[in-house]
């Protein structure tokens, strides 16, 4: 039986390189963020 | 049997250090709202991690890659969107509060003063039993993943879980748990950035993707009714359980109002990519028919087999450390829920010394039911999510008309949420799991917005701004 709307191997590699490259960029945005308000003493 | 000594020393000897920065910060704990809210001055990075923790780290570790080998490609998708699209949306929500109930510390504080008596009550009891379930589930998967891995006896592993966790949640409360959470969550982060990659270096996407084709398509399509279902129900658990859970009220208030949104904002594009990276791991067993013993032990195993011996152990490490955050900053909310809202309605003129005397006993409280309850095996973290999905999605109709709708009847928000959950429960058990969560949703949204349009009644808005201007006055505030 053809399923609908199987997606691409572009689309499944794609898919899991957003979930690892979106980790990279909340992970840059906490070390980012908690360098700009412990230099400002903003952290707590 | 021989108790594997070297590995109860690591976890012991993590544990520790847990404890160590958990007393840190617990340095500068002072009175309840240390305990409650950190002093409620929360900035983006400790914002983010203490949101994160909760999601991002028990849950996603174990939970997002068994939707993932369970319901394939729109299980993956739909698991981020679960929660991602329920803190994306509680930004909204958290500026909201900042402007109608300034001084909350609690959820209670707003459904017990927005509705009435019997509704707070039936709202907590069902709260009670939710997170409950949620820290149950994590000690269950600490438990197993211990036992299985570490080769540590279950009821053992169960033990050093739970007593670690309830060691720094007791010293700082919200403090202790929020400074943890940071380490646990970079850790986190860092392994979710190392595994998944090593792992497709090491069997690479197109033998991944082309045995699946081969041997399971269903598991690629974006048209499979059971990841459908799976995807539909799941944005509605998350919403509900987001805005249902104390957890993210008491971040929304720790959390400088200046940058309230933002941090749940930025939070929540985290909590729909993080678990994609980790749910790819799943790809990878269905692709090379890998059937772990249990299935939401498949991320650990995959790390495991294809990521070298390294990969598996700090895989391992990383995802204890994620139950112990999502575990503690359970604990912590629960916990001080009822300090914060029980304690003043039972008893009057309580002082600052003991309410905050009756945070940490109801820290011991919250963290020894957890453990108990955790010794039996009853459902893995995805089963316990979708069973609890039913309470926490017949609240999320009466928590957005209560906060901007004036008009909102706390009447027919009593027959809505306990209609909802009742019929909710009758087919999830007749029907489905999803199922149940779909019709829980939609009995709460008709009969609360239909009910209130047909009989309307006014609210003053000035009752939820006094709510907590003084500390016994609890969750009344009238």
């Amino acid at each position: 039986m053809t399923l609908p709307l199987v997606v691409s191997q572009t689309f499944f590699t794609g898919m899991v390189i957003l979930g690892i490259a979106g980790t990279f960029l909340v992970t840059l945005i906490i070390l980012r963020y908690t360098v700009q308000e412990m230099r400002s003493n903003e952290m707590w | 049997m021989a108790l594997p000594l070297i590995n109860i020393g690591i976890v012991l000897l993590l544990g520790t250090v847990f404890i160590g920065v958990g007393w840190y910060f617990s340095r500068r704990s002072g009175g309840t709202d240390d305990f409650i809210l950190g002093g409620g001055q929360l900035g983006i990075a400790l914002g983010m991690t203490s949101l994160l923790a909760f999601w991002i780290t028990g849950n996603t570790m174990l939970a997002a890659p068994e939707s993932a080998y369970t319901y394939g490609i729109l299980g993956a998708l739909g698991y981020g969107m679960l929660g991602g699209a329920g803190v994306l949306l509680f930004a909204l929500l958290s500026k909201r509060l900042h402007k109608v109930i300034p001084h909350g510390k609690s959820v209670g504080d707003f459904y017990g003063t927005r509705y009435d008596e019997k509704n707070y009550y039936v709202f907590v009891s069902l709260l009670v039993i939710y997170v409950l379930g949620l820290i149950v589930t994590q000690g269950i998967g600490g438990g197993v993943l211990l036992e299985q891995i570490f080769d540590i006896p279950y009821y053992l592993a169960v033990f050093l879980t739970f007593g670690i966790v309830i060691v720094y949640a007791y010293l700082g409360g919200f403090r202790s748990v929020t400074g943890v959470a940071y380490f646990q969550v970079l850790l986190i982060l860092v392994v979710a950035l190392v595994v998944p990659p090593l792992v497709y270096f090491n069997v690479g996407f197109g033998p991944v993707y082309e045995r699946i084709l081969a041997d399971s398509p269903a598991k690629l399509s974006l048209t499979a009714p059971s990841g459908l279902l799976f995807a539909t129900a799941g944005a509605l658990l998350g919403i509900g359980e987001v805005f249902m859970d104390n957890t993210f009220w008491q971040r929304a208030y720790a959390i400088r109002s200046d940058v309230v949104a933002k941090t749940f904002g930025l939070s929540g594009i985290g909590w729909i990519l993080v678990p994609l990276a980790i749910a790819s791991l799943s790809f990878v067993a269905l692709a090379f028919d890998q059937t772990p013993e249990q299935v939401n032990q498949v991320a650990p195993m995959i790390a495991q087999i294809y990521g070298g011996a390294f990969s598996g152990w700090l895989f391992l490490i990383a995802v204890w450390s994620a139950l112990c955050s999502t575990t503690a900053a359970s604990i912590n909310a629960l916990a001080t829920l009822l300090m914060n809202d029980a304690v003043p309605r039972v008893k009057d003129d309580v002082s600052e010394d003991e309410l905050l005397r009756y945070g940490k006993y109801f820290t011991l409280l919250v963290g020894v039911l957890g453990l108990l309850f955790s010794l039996p095996r009853i459902l893995t973290m995805l089963q316990m999510l979708f069973f609890l999905g039913v309470i926490n999605v017949a609240f999320v109709f009466p928590i957005v008309a209560g906060l901007w709708w004036e008009k909102a009847n706390p009447q027919v928000v009593f027959v809505a949420t306990t209609t909802a959950t009742i019929v909710g429960y009758a087919a999830y058990f007749t029907i489905g799991a999803n199922q149940g969560i779909i019709l829980s949703g939609w009995i709460s949204c008709v009969i609360t917005y239909g009910g209130s349009y047909l009989w309307p009644k006014d609210f003053d808005w000035g009752k939820l701004q006094r709510v907590g201007q003084d500390v016994t006055a609890g969750g009344d505030g009238t």
